[in-house]
């Protein structure tokens, strides 16, 4: 029964072949293969040249597994079984023919290869992307620094300009003029702020803040807007509102003034509303819904899926200004917050934007951080200014000297910065980030290292047209004690010297 | 017998053994992926001066670790071929150990290797990308175009007499 079986189904799975120690074959049963007598075993396929090499071994058995050979276009797949015979007896070959299984295995080792290297491409493509939006990022944060330069000299000199005498005609001219200026202003911003987001350099900075009084200050900003588009503006805020919150004043502000921007834009009359309420309070934490609703456009359902995507701009509007960005920074931001942002609308009745955003109450007496328009100095400061570009020297020179309080000393490098300081005592400095030859970076580390306390203890403040680079825990490490951003406004340089000089305020 | 070498091709799967080797024996290219499981193993015959070797090529499936290579099929190798794909970053991470260990354990080999595919990147990068991470690679190929197939088997060639 054996036998029978065999025969039906193993009979041509296996040939021996037998050969001498010369490789010669000497007989085979040719079950697979039928091979020449007397002939290399080499000449029947070149895989059995290393058979051939192993000849002169005393009875070692070697087994060769998955060998593919394709004799006669008919291609088969063996497992191999060499023995090198001993001085008694002659070396064999066992051919063991599994094409089948392996043609099955084949398959297998194919899909999960073929998964794998697709795996590969999707990880080298995302790598590539990475890297091109790395380089998006750097190459929009050096634009940055280029037009913030020009932007904040041109915007102060606007604003000389409007203070000087002028006749109604050109104060009209003016305004229009700081209006194009601000709209720059905001687009450089926005794309600033997506880069800084993707690159992962924006932090949340809290801090405690009267949140109704915020509310109440913008909505004088934004009145002004609805107004000249003859809108009506609501704002509503729920009684139970807790006056002081701890939390991202600056990114709030930037958030809601987005969202309000976008309803103004899109709302040809009707009006536009904000409410503020309460959702829930656990212990300390509040969840707000800020609900920004307007009777404009509406989106359509084909644009849905993109609201909140980077360089989007719906509606097709060519007559609507704006980046595309407002409303990815915003989903953005919320993020980072721990908030969530969604939205009703319906076309051509409204859309209603809808936030919901986790804050801490202050529970302790509070009063708000303040911007001071005068500063009171006691004695005069030696004041020292290092900055390469002309506009930016004239600048911040304009608003410490009309304050009367300081004497200045500028620097135009940071080689000059360090050749200054060790002939005049400075009780403050200035330090532009970005210079030629010796960057402020480089210039301020030189000073701290100075073996003489009156030198490296000197407060120095960076200047930095980068928002990209500015984060309080960076600018400490490198040795600055306080930084101002370009454009800069007379109020941030007075705060700027409170509190690096730690002078008590008014 | 004396003037035949055997020579295996080793590298991870996908950059393009078996590619390299038909190129070099058939002078053929296809574009599609086959994987290989197990060995296919060809000869050609070249010339090295006036004489003649026989080259049995020996293209086995591709590992991430040469040590996962059945032991049997590097039985009697004179000659190694590296190879690895510019493409993939994976087919290189380990490179220098790949390349310790055979100089280790086959002392009397010889050993090249190979970077296949570089029709499909900027080679002046790459070779950027090789000094920054001090790998040094012998060849810079292409089974689809057939740049340099000729000259890695040759050098091997001139190397295993």
């Amino acid at each position: 029964m054996f036998e029978e079986i065999r025969n039906k189904y193993l009979y041509n799975k296996t040939q021996i072949i037998k050969l001498d120690k010369q490789g010669i074959v000497k007989a085979s049963d040719d079950l697979i293969y039928s091979i020449n007598l007397e002939t290399s075993i080499t000449e029947f396929h070149p895989f059995f040249e290393t058979i051939v090499s192993l000849i002169d071994l005393d009875n070692e058995d070697f087994t060769f597994s998955c060998i593919h050979l394709n004799i006669d276009s008919d291609p088969k797949t063996l497992d191999i079984i060499f023995n090198s015979g001993t001085k008694e007896s002659n070396p064999f070959l066992i051919l063991f023919d599994f094409t089948d299984h392996y043609n099955n295995f084949q398959n297998i080792a194919q899909e999960k290869n073929e998964s794998i290297l697709s795996f590969h491409l999707a990880e080298l493509k995302n790598q590539q992307l990475e890297s091109e939006k790395n380089f998006k990022n750097k190459f929009l944060a050096n634009v940055s620094h280029d037009l913030r330069t020009p932007i904040s000299a041109s915007l102060w000199f606007v604003n000389m300009l409007e203070k000087s005498e002028i006749n109604p005609a050109q104060k009209e001219m003016i305004e229009l003029l700081k209006e194009t200026q601000n709209h720059i202003k905001e687009l450089v911003d926005d794309i600033l702020d997506l880069s800084k987001i993707e690159m992962g350099e924006i932090r949340i900075h809290n801090s405690s803040f009267d949140f109704i009084e915020m509310i109440n200050h913008f909505k004088k900003i934004i009145s002004p807007k609805a107004k000249a588009r003859q809108l009506d503006l609501k704002v509503v805020i729920s009684e139970n509102f807790p006056k002081f919150v701890i939390g991202d004043k600056t990114r709030i502000i930037q958030i809601i003034i987005n969202l309000l921007d976008n309803a103004i834009k899109f709302t040809k009359k009707g009006s536009v509303s904000l409410s503020i309420s309460v959702k829930e309070q656990i212990d300390d934490v509040v969840k707000i819904v800020i609900k920004v609703a307007d009777t404009g456009t509406g989106i359509k359902a084909n644009e849905k899926d993109e609201v909140f995507q980077s360089f989007k701009k719906l509606h097709d509007s060519k007559k609507i200004d704006g980046s595309g960005l407002g409303l990815s920074i915003v989903s953005n931001l919320l993020d980072l917050m721990g908030g969530t942002i969604d939205y009703e609308t319906e076309l051509n009745v409204g859309t209603t934007f809808e936030i919901e955003l986790p804050l801490l109450l202050n529970k302790s007496l509070y009063n708000g951080e303040k911007l001071f328009e005068y500063i009171e100095i006691s004695e005069k400061l030696n004041v020292l200014i290092v900055e390469d570009d002309e506009i930016n020297q004239l600048l911040l020179m304009k608003v410490l000297l009309n304050h009367g309080g300081f004497n200045i000393n500028v620097a135009n490098d940071g080689f000059q910065a360090l050749e200054m300081i060790e002939k005049n005592p400075y009780d403050l400095i200035f330090m532009d980030e970005e210079m030629p030859q010796m960057n402020g970076i480089k210039t301020t580390s030189i000073i701290r290292s100075n073996t003489n306390n009156k030198i490296n203890e000197i407060p120095i403040v960076g200047v930095s047209g980068h928002m990209i680079k500015i984060e309080k825990g960076i600018y400490d490490a490198l040795g600055f004690n306080g930084y101002i951003l370009k454009p800069f406004k007379k109020e941030e340089i007075y705060e700027v010297i409170y509190t690096v000089l730690k002078l008590k305020k008014p | 017998m004396s003037n035949s070498k055997k020579v295996v091709l080793v590298g991870h799967f996908g950059v393009g053994k078996s590619s390299l080797m038909r190129r070099f024996v058939q002078d053929t290219f296809s574009d599609s992926y086959i994987v290989t499981i197990g060995v296919h193993i060809l000869k050609k015959e070249i010339k090295i001066n006036d004489l003649d070797l026989t080259l049995i090529i020996w293209d086995i499936e591709g590992k991430d670790d040469i040590q996962k290579v059945r032991s049997s099929y590097l039985l009697g190798t004179s000659g190694f071929i590296y190879v690895i794909d510019p493409t993939r970053p994976q087919t290189f991470e380990r490179f220098s150990d790949e390349m310790e260990f055979i100089k280790t354990n086959f002392p009397n080999s010889k050993l090249v290797s190979v970077a296949n595919k570089t029709d499909l990147i900027d080679l002046e990068e790459f070779k950027i990308l090789l000094a920054e991470k001090s790998m040094s690679i012998d060849y810079f190929a292409s089974a689809k175009t057939g740049a340099e197939v000729e000259n890695v088997f040759q050098t091997l060639g001139i190397k295993m007499l």
